[in-house]
């Protein structure tokens, strides 16, 4: 039978069946959802220029769904031998909204290098980073007042951290330890939060100052302030009499960090209580991200799996792309992934998705059409080095082991050295290194499979048409045993589909590296 | 005269498919064309397959196959008196040929019903001079490519369909009379809605589809279930069957499932299942559907609606073999899991649901795979206005659609359903048509 596909293209004229289509492809990538699609279509030249960011979309003519779709780039007409023909590429919405705002960003930020001095009344206090000394006082925002000068009335000093404000975003909480080396009412600390270009600010917390202070963690929340603040700070000041200053004239705060407004899947801020364990997962800066830069996408019934991973620090003041940043997060968090598929029930987004991977196996090819596996040994890891650096600066490094048989067998030790993002935490820098070890522990089951039958998909108890294949599920296929790879089953983890109408077959990528959207666009350019 | 012996055969140019069309002109009168003995032939188009093979199996795997174009060929005898009244005939057949998209009638002498094949440019293979005739008489053959199908006249009727799924003559959708043709015709539709539809689906399939008037069973925790009868309650006054089953939630986590009974015997298979409920709140209830509630994943609804929202594929009776034909299969199928994420949405106790009824439409049968059902979905239907669906699947009228246009193929039953998000009391007047179509030629009955 004929492929039962049809291509719609929509755009400001409305929706419009495409009738001279003589050829459709189609890839999906994990994650990522649908990746591309191409069509030619046979159309005399001198007909209307299609307009850019028009939407392509596939679907299945049985049953009404949507199997492939993309946000078109490239409406190139050619001229040839065969004819007049339009090719249309289109890059799938959920890689091509992903990519759409670069931006500096931040969730979490702990680097002591952001917070700088801003105003002091006098040179005889400073404030800085640094230890006011003692083998069990780690470094922080330290305030000190010059030893045997006085400590005047209405001296003050002010350190800022002002990322958010060049970000752009609003502040979500700060949090702080901290701790002064004399006790005194005539002594004041606060956390304070100002507006763009410090217009206005309030004061978010005030105490007077106390050796004994240090045990307790402060969190302070904007919806406990007056107004948004982008800017977070801190000052000590002099409120009582003169006195002359010792050596223990210091204020210390510890561990400032600085949070910012995240989004809810409504739209809404989150509530401040969220702000209390200083800590996002992946699910939650996913859902941020779709409502701050990918407007396309249908968060509001999207279905979202929450992920377990507390992330301490997520800061990246030099821009990032949502995909990018996903591609970070997803790193540490391995077991899940993210996709966007076709266009929601109102019409205007797309759905989206973020789960975690099945280990059940959903596919099962019966009769492949054609299967190739390279077997790459040097892959396998038995020892993985993770560096990266304390907020004072100090490189660290920390080793994970796991006993590799293969290795083992021929007596051989083979090690990798990897770079931990952000600052250094010493629980995530394990986790990230197990995972590593984990997936590097067997050769990859690497390789693709192609087939034109149908699929039988498990989960929905159904026979599949090649088309209906998704990646980021594992498949088995028959007559071909895998090796038993890393996750212990002898299945295959799709990473990849790809279809062409003109043969009728998907090619499935087999638990080679996702595929980047970098490489999705390059591999639709090298296409033309 | 005639030294033919099927000078009766019927071979016209004509203006469109119809048997009173306008003839343009006539190649077999002897005015002047006259087809040669032998002189005609349209073989049936031959398939373009794309096969593959492995030897990781026997035989080979048909991916697709479609129809090329086919190839119809005529010798036609100028019998002309004058060489110009020869070449003026030549010029005008000339004419003919140079379009695309002319229509060819053959009717063979003793047939009933007429062929039309749509010709694409043609060629002339050969002129054929008698030198030193002076009555200009010549032989003309010809090369048409043309569509690979020949078609019969139209096919076309009005049926009135009503959009409850229980009661009427035509409840949501009609049977075809038997198709015509050999091979499968789209088939155009045209329709004005009495009021507000919304959206619209229109399926074409091969048997009726499965309609369920309300949930046979089920419960959960943190659920009520009562029944409901009709005019109990305002954002949903008719039922389907007459009593609906309505869910209310009563406490913290809520998670139902319900099972629909499936009246025995029923064809396994693929189906597109389309539930009439409604919700008290937006956004506040999800659901999944399918032997296993984990894909596709579960949609919510968009509430205060109370209509008809798709609920996806999924599949009756299970086979591990799309090749083989298993009995035809009794008992239930579910279950159908309503449940209510907490942590996701404002839920407040006292939210409802209430279900009507369920329509399961086969798109694709197990015993019966080659044919495919198609389903179209027309979204935002103006109000009070008319639609249609052409003979390319080009729809006019609704904002948005996707999906298949309606396919009709003969030797099966041909049930076009239409589901319209609507009052249940509302009827529409469809006027169908299609024109049936032939790998060789019409024969009359069929």
């Amino acid at each position: 039978m004929s492929a039962p596909l049809a291509v719609y293209l929509r755009n400001a004229d409305g929706w419009r069946l495409l009738l001279e289509v003589s050829d459709v492809q189609m890839t999906s990538t994990d994650p990522g959802g649908f990746a591309s699609v191409e069509v030619d279509l046979a159309r005399p030249l001198s007909s209307k220029m299609i307009p850019p960011f028009s939407d392509l979309l596939v679907y299945d003519r049985r049953n009404g769904e949507q199997v492939g779709g993309g946000r078109l780039l490239d409406g190139g007409r050619s001229l040839d031998a065969s004819g007049q023909v339009w090719h249309l590429s289109g890059l799938g919405e959920g890689l091509a909204s992903s990519a759409d705002q670069k931006i500096p960003l931040f969730y979490i930020d702990r680097e002591m290098g952001n917070w700088l001095l801003h105003e002091r009344s006098t040179r005889r206090i400073n404030a800085s980073v640094g230890s006011p000394g003692g083998s069990s006082i780690d470094p922080g925002l330290l305030f000190e007042a010059t030893e045997d000068r006085d400590f005047v009335t209405g001296a003050t000093a002010l350190m800022t951290n002002r990322l958010a404000e060049m970000t752009g975003q609003s502040l979500g909480a700060i949090g702080f330890n901290r701790r002064e080396g004399q006790t005194g009412a005539g002594s004041s600390v606060k956390a304070v939060g100002y507006s763009d270009g410090m217009a206005s600010g309030e004061d978010l917390y005030t105490d007077t100052w106390d050796t004994d202070a240090g045990g307790t963690r402060h969190v302070v929340k904007w919806d406990d302030w007056s107004a948004s603040r982008s800017i977070a700070g801190f000052r000590w000041s002099r409120t009582g009499a003169d006195y002359k200053a010792t050596e223990d004239t210091w204020g210390r705060v510890a561990d400032p960090v600085i949070q910012a407004r995240v989004y809810d899947r409504d739209g809404a801020i989150r509530p401040g209580s969220f702000h209390n364990s200083e800590t996002i997962s992946a699910a939650q800066a996913f859902i941020d991200l779709c409502v701050r830069s990918m407007p396309r996408l249908d968060i509001a019934t999207a279905n979202i799996t929450p992920s377990p991973y507390a992330f301490s620090t997520i800061s990246e003041p030099d821009g990032i792309t949502p995909f990018d940043l996903m591609e970070k997060l997803l790193e540490t968090e391995t077991a899940f992934t993210w996709a966007v598929w076709g266009l929601a029930e109102n019409g205007y987004q797309w759905s989206t998705e973020f789960r975690s991977y099945d280990q059940t196996p959903r596919y099962y090819i019966p009769r492949p059409d054609g299967f190739t596996q390279p077997a790459p040994a040097d892959e396998i890891r038995d020892q993985v080095i993770i560096r990266g650096s304390l907020p004072s600066g100090r490189q660290v490094a920390t080793t994970r082991t796991r006993t590799v048989a293969a290795l083992s067998a021929v007596n051989l030790h083979r090690t990798d050295t990897i770079n931990l993002e952000g600052n250094w935490s010493t629980a995530r820098a394990n986790t990230q290194g197990d995972a590593y070890l984990a997936e590097h522990a067997e050769a990859p089951n690497g390789g693709n499979v192609t087939t034109t039958q149908p699929v039988y998909d498990s989960f929905t108890r159904r026979w599949v048409k090649p088309w209906e294949v998704r990646p980021g599920y594992k498949v088995t296929v028959g007559g071909i045993l895998p090796d038993i790879d890393s996750s212990g089953r002898d299945t295959f983890q799709i990473v990849a589909t790809s279809y062409t109408s003109a043969s009728g077959a998907v090619t499935c990528e087999l638990d080679q590296f996702s595929l980047t959207e970098r490489r999705a666009i390059a591999r639709l350019l090298r296409r033309r | 005269m005639s030294e033919y012996s099927h000078f009766e055969d019927l071979f016209q140019i004509v203006a469109a498919p119809k048997a009173d069309a306008t003839v343009l002109l006539d190649l077999n009168n002897g005015d002047p064309f006259r087809v040669g003995k032998d002189g005609w032939s349209s073989p049936p188009p031959n398939l373009r397959r794309s096969a593959s093979t492995s030897n990781l199996y026997d035989g080979s795997g048909d991916a697709i196959s479609v129809y090329d174009d086919r190839e119809v060929s005529l010798t036609l005898h100028v019998l002309s008196d004058t060489q110009d009244e020869c070449l003026e005939a030549i010029v005008a057949l000339g004419r003919q040929l140079d379009r695309d998209g002319v229509w060819l009638l053959r009717r063979p002498a003793g047939a009933t019903e007429n062929s039309y094949f749509r010709l694409k440019r043609s060629e002339f293979t050969d002129v054929l001079e008698y030198n030193g005739q002076g009555d200009g008489f010549r032989t003309v053959s010809l090369t048409m490519p043309a569509e690979p199908f020949a078609f019969g006249d139209l096919e076309t009727d009005e049926v009135v369909v009503q959009n409850n799924p229980v009661v009427g003559a035509n409840r949501q959708g009609w049977v075809m009379p038997a198709i015509k043709g050999d091979v499968s015709a789209p088939l155009a539709l045209s329709m004005s809605p009495a009021s507000e539809p919304g959206d619209a689906v229109i399926t074409s399939a091969a048997s009726s589809p499965i309609i369920l008037a309300s949930p046979a069973s089920g419960g959960g925790t943190g659920w009520t279930r009562t029944t409901v009868v009709d005019g109990e309650e305002d954002s949903m006054p008719a039922f389907a069957g007459g009593t609906a089953a309505k869910f209310t939630r009563t406490s913290g986590t809520a998670e139902a499932e319900l099972t629909f009974e499936i009246p025995t015997p029923y064809q396994p298979g693929d189906y597109v299942a389309y539930v009439r409920m409604a919700v008290s709140v937006a956004d506040n209830i999800r659901y999944s559907f399918g032997p296993v509630p984990v894909l596709p994943a579960s949609t919510p609804i968009f509430g205060g609606d109370s209509g008809w929202i798709p609920l996806g594929t999924v599949r009756l009776g299970e086979s591990v073999d799309p090749r083989f034909v298993p009995e035809d299969s009794a008992g239930s199928v579910g279950p159908w899991t309503l449940t209510q994420i907490v942590d996701w949405w404002d839920t407040s106790v006292g939210d409802w649901v209430i279900i009507d009824s369920l329509v399961l439409i086969p798109v694709e049968l197990d015993n019966d795979f080659l044919r495919d059902g198609t389903t179209l979905i027309l979204r935002d239907v103006p109000p009070d206005s008319g639609f249609s669906i052409d003979h390319r699947g080009v729809v006019a009228g609704a904002e948005r659609f996707n999906g298949g246009a309606p396919v009709v193929v003969p030797g099966h039953t041909n049930r076009v359903g239409m589901i319209l998000n609507d009052e249940l009391t509302a009827e529409t007047t469809i006027t169908w048509s299609y024109y049936p179509r032939f790998l060789f030629s019409r024969a009359e009955l069929t």
